[in-house]
């Protein structure tokens, strides 16, 4: 009888593991590490879709910071996905901490293959794929330009069609600024806008290209150099380093940060800022000012005529499957089905008729209220996989939430005319050379500190720095990229 | 008492000093107070000093509507209260055993304390532990590692060593256990003590980010303090802020609201606690 008994009991232990494990091969959960919100995500329509299209229940956890990723990685905790930024794309690539997903993409990713087109280089080191790489939301646009209040140009003459187009009118505004407002700045300029130093407008005439989010890497002749090889650029910090000892720029340009050189502007104390269409409160000014208007300079011609601009474009961000993943199929089957058209554009854009409405030319417009509280944060689900061929017109149905912010980038986009140009290194992979970044900081610095009333010997320095430091072979690592990838 | 004419100068000198630092803390505080309840246009035209102009609630609404502030708060509630009862029941526990000489090993207790005032451990191998016990994304990674604070404790301990010795003696000829000489002597005229270390710790458990920011990852876990923390940043990064515009608020505001919005219920608990700091510490307790 006792051993009857325990023969039962065993068997039901082992008939209990077994189901147990079976319970759990069936039911798979990914758990995605995407980028931080300030909104609960179960409240956002995209979060809902997700879960129903994306073939497995995924829990989406928050990143924080670097210190965390790293932390996370080290202690190797089993996530399927984690949404990257260039710098932390960089930094899981120096720890190997991502892994080879080119294969599992062939097998299991036709949305994704179709969907990304041109940004493959960028996650591409020695042959291998090691993410996805996510498209820059507004590609092709400018993102930095020189913003004015022209309800003040044109009480001095300078009305919206007469605005500057070369070197010698641009001084001539602001000399004109300079005397009709004494006790404001004339134009407000922030040490932290990318490429720092390079204002888009006025390095235009110099043919250099900036105004774009990729650094100041430069193609001349069809090779690639950083700006401090560039042949126009002393004669460009000469100019400006001219404007500053004119009283003609911002004292503070070295000191300050974007939020407090458009503070500056927007609470009157400055005519124009250097910045992009992004962010202000242009319908502030509208409430503060009487006759407020506002209006995106020209970007100054060069000797030629021509404009130069370098564009908003490439990668934006990089979803990544960690080595530590325990379901990496699982998951890129996942994001491709969160990749497919139909499903994208729910998200994205969400449901027609709801959210979106085609406007009488065809184009996408927001349904509000619906638009702006469901779909607010739907983006960060996706953001590390945005489609390339699609996700860059949905996002400007995000503009319409502010018709002075839409206006000043399609006024910044239009002042491109032909002149705006990918950067070089647009889609090099960010992995770059070591001390790629302290060297791009020597110089930029050198840069700001001269055009600030510094010496031009500082710039001599970085100069030579640049090039006894490893500079040369930042240089040698992209033209050998260019060559091989884009000629 | 008659003043001399010295002193009454001095006296005054130190009203003067007193209020001016009181300032010193208390405008910027005000500042933000005044900002965060103005419109976007006063505060872009700097006329908001230390109250609101053109009064309007915007601000508020949207850290209430938009943000995940009502859980981020219920979480630092909860992390708060329950981090300051156990870290307050450890403190006086150890604090009462440190301040008693007839303590065994007591010399070695305090440089044990004091060598943990001193050296600490850095960020990873503290993250390894809280991995180790698994406690990454639980509640007790923000409680757990800040229970015990050697300075506190000290603070604490020289409190109960202030109360005359001849009080316990009389609880301990009357027949009373350590326990019962605690709990009915000891605490009850340490109130004051005892209500300082309170707030601190609450204050401490209510502003803490940091941990959040490296062992919290489920978003429903999120603190108040690490909100804040990414309302501030978000509005900072270029690239990212795709959720934050266009809705006729300016960034200013927001960040205003949001600062207010953390401070005020930890700002809550000062008038409850300001009557132990008022009265005396050992107001009647020892007679003759």
């Amino acid at each position: 009888m006792k051993k009857l008994v325990s023969l039962l009991l065993i068997l039901c232990l082992a008939l209990g593991l077994g189901l147990a494990n079976a319970n759990a091969d069936e039911e798979i959960r990914l758990k995605f590490l995407i980028s931080t919100s300030t909104a609960d995500f179960e409240k956002d329509h995209g979060w809902s879709v997700v879960q129903e299209k994306a073939g497995f229940p995924i829990d989406f956890e928050i990143i924080n910071g670097t210190e965390q990723l790293m932390s996370i990685i080290s202690t190797r905790q089993p996530y399927d996905y984690v949404y990257l930024s260039g710098a932390n794309f960089k930094l899981m690539m120096e720890n190997d901490a991502l892994l080879e997903i080119g294969d599992l993409i062939d097998e299991y990713g036709p949305n994704i293959k179709e969907a990304i087109t041109t940004l493959w280089p960028a996650v591409t080191v020695d042959g291998e794929i090691y993410a996805i790489p996510s498209t820059a939301a507004q590609p092709d646009s400018l993102r930095n330009s020189i913003t004015a209040r022209q309800d003040l140009l044109n009480k001095i003459g300078w009305t919206a069609d007469k605005l500057p187009k070369t070197l010698d009118e641009f001084t001539q505004l602001l000399r004109d600024i300079k005397a009709a407002y004494p006790d404001m700045v004339p134009l407000a300029l922030a040490n932290d806008t990318k490429p720092v130093a390079l204002i888009s407008n006025v390095a235009s005439a110099f043919g250099i290209n900036a105004g774009g989010n990729q650094g100041a890497y430069q193609l001349i002749d069809g090779t690639i150099t950083y700006i401090i090889d560039h042949p126009n650029l002393k004669p460009y910090l000469e100019y400006m380093r001219g404007l500053y000892d004119e009283g003609l720029l911002d004292y503070d340009w070295a000191a300050q940060k974007l939020a407090d050189a458009r503070n500056k502007w927007i609470g009157g104390q400055a005519v124009m800022v250097y910045n992009s269409w992004n962010g202000f409160a242009i319908d502030t000014m509208y409430e503060l000012y009487e006759d407020m208007d506002f209006s995106v300079l020209p970007l100054l011609e060069d000797e030629n005529g021509k404009v130069h601009a370098q564009t908003y474009s490439g990668v934006g961000a990089y979803g990544g499957i960690p080595y530590t993943s325990e379901h990496p199929a699982e998951a890129i089957q996942a994001i491709n089905n969160l990749m497919e058209w139909d499903t994208h554009r729910l998200i994205g854009l969400g449901v027609e008729g709801v959210h979106w409405e085609y406007d009488e030319n065809g184009n996408f417009k927001a349904i509000q209220p619906a638009f702006s509280e469901e779909k607010n944060i739907s983006n960060v689900f996706i953001a590390g996989f945005y489609r390339e061929d699609i996700y860059p017109t949905y996002w400007e149905v995000r503009l319409q939430k502010n018709v002075y912010m839409q206006r000043c980038f399609y006024d910044q986009k239009a002042s491109l005319l032909d002149g705006g140009e990918r950067s070089p290194i647009a889609i090099a992979p960010s992995t770059g050379v070591e001390n790629q970044s302290a060297l791009e900081k020597r110089v930029d610095d050198a840069l700001l500190a001269y055009v600030n009333g510094g010496e031009m010997a500082k710039v001599d320095e970085a100069y030579e720095y640049w090039h006894k430091n490893g500079g040369e072979d930042v240089i040698e690592f992209y033209n050998t990229w260019y060559a091989e990838n884009m000629k | 008492m008659k003043l001399s004419r010295g002193e009454k100068v001095w006296v005054a000198c130190m009203y003067v000093l007193a209020i001016a630092c009181g300032l010193i803390c208390l405008l910027p505080v005000l500042n933000l107070f005044a900002k965060s309840l103005s419109s976007a246009k006063a505060v872009a035209s700097n006329r908001v000093h230390f109250w609101p102009v053109e009064f309007n609630t915007l601000g508020w609404q949207y850290i209430w509507v938009y943000t995940s502030y009502l859980r981020c708060l219920g979480n630092s509630l909860i992390n708060t209260v329950a981090g300051t009862s156990i870290s307050l029941g450890i403190t006086i526990l150890t604090a009462y055993s440190l301040a008693h000489p007839e303590l065994k090993g007591r010399k070695f207790f305090i440089y044990l304390y004091v060598f943990s005032m001193v050296f600490t451990a850095g960020t990873l191998p503290v993250y390894f532990q809280i991995n180790s016990y698994n406690l990454i994304n639980s509640r007790w990674s923000l409680i757990l590692p800040h229970l015990v604070s050697p300075y506190y404790t000290f603070v604490l301990k020289s409190g109960f060593e202030s109360v005359p010795d001849s009080l316990e003696e009389a609880a301990r000829i009357d027949g009373a256990s350590y326990t019962r000489t605690l709990t009915s002597i000891i605490l009850p005229v340490s109130k004051a003590s005892i209500a300082t270390i309170v707030i601190f710790t609450a204050v401490a458990y209510w502003n803490r980010y940091f941990d959040a920011l490296l062992y919290i990852t489920n978003q429903p876990l999120k603190p108040l303090s690490l909100l804040l923390y990414e309302v501030i940043k978000l509005s900072k990064m270029e690239e990212t802020n795709d959720e934050i515009y266009g809705q006729g608020l300016s960034q200013t505001i927001k960040d205003a609201s949001m600062v207010i919005m953390t401070i005020l219920p930890i700002l809550a608990i000062y008038p409850f606690m300001q009557r132990y700091f008022v009265k005396g510490v050992m107001v009647g307790s020892v007679k003759g």
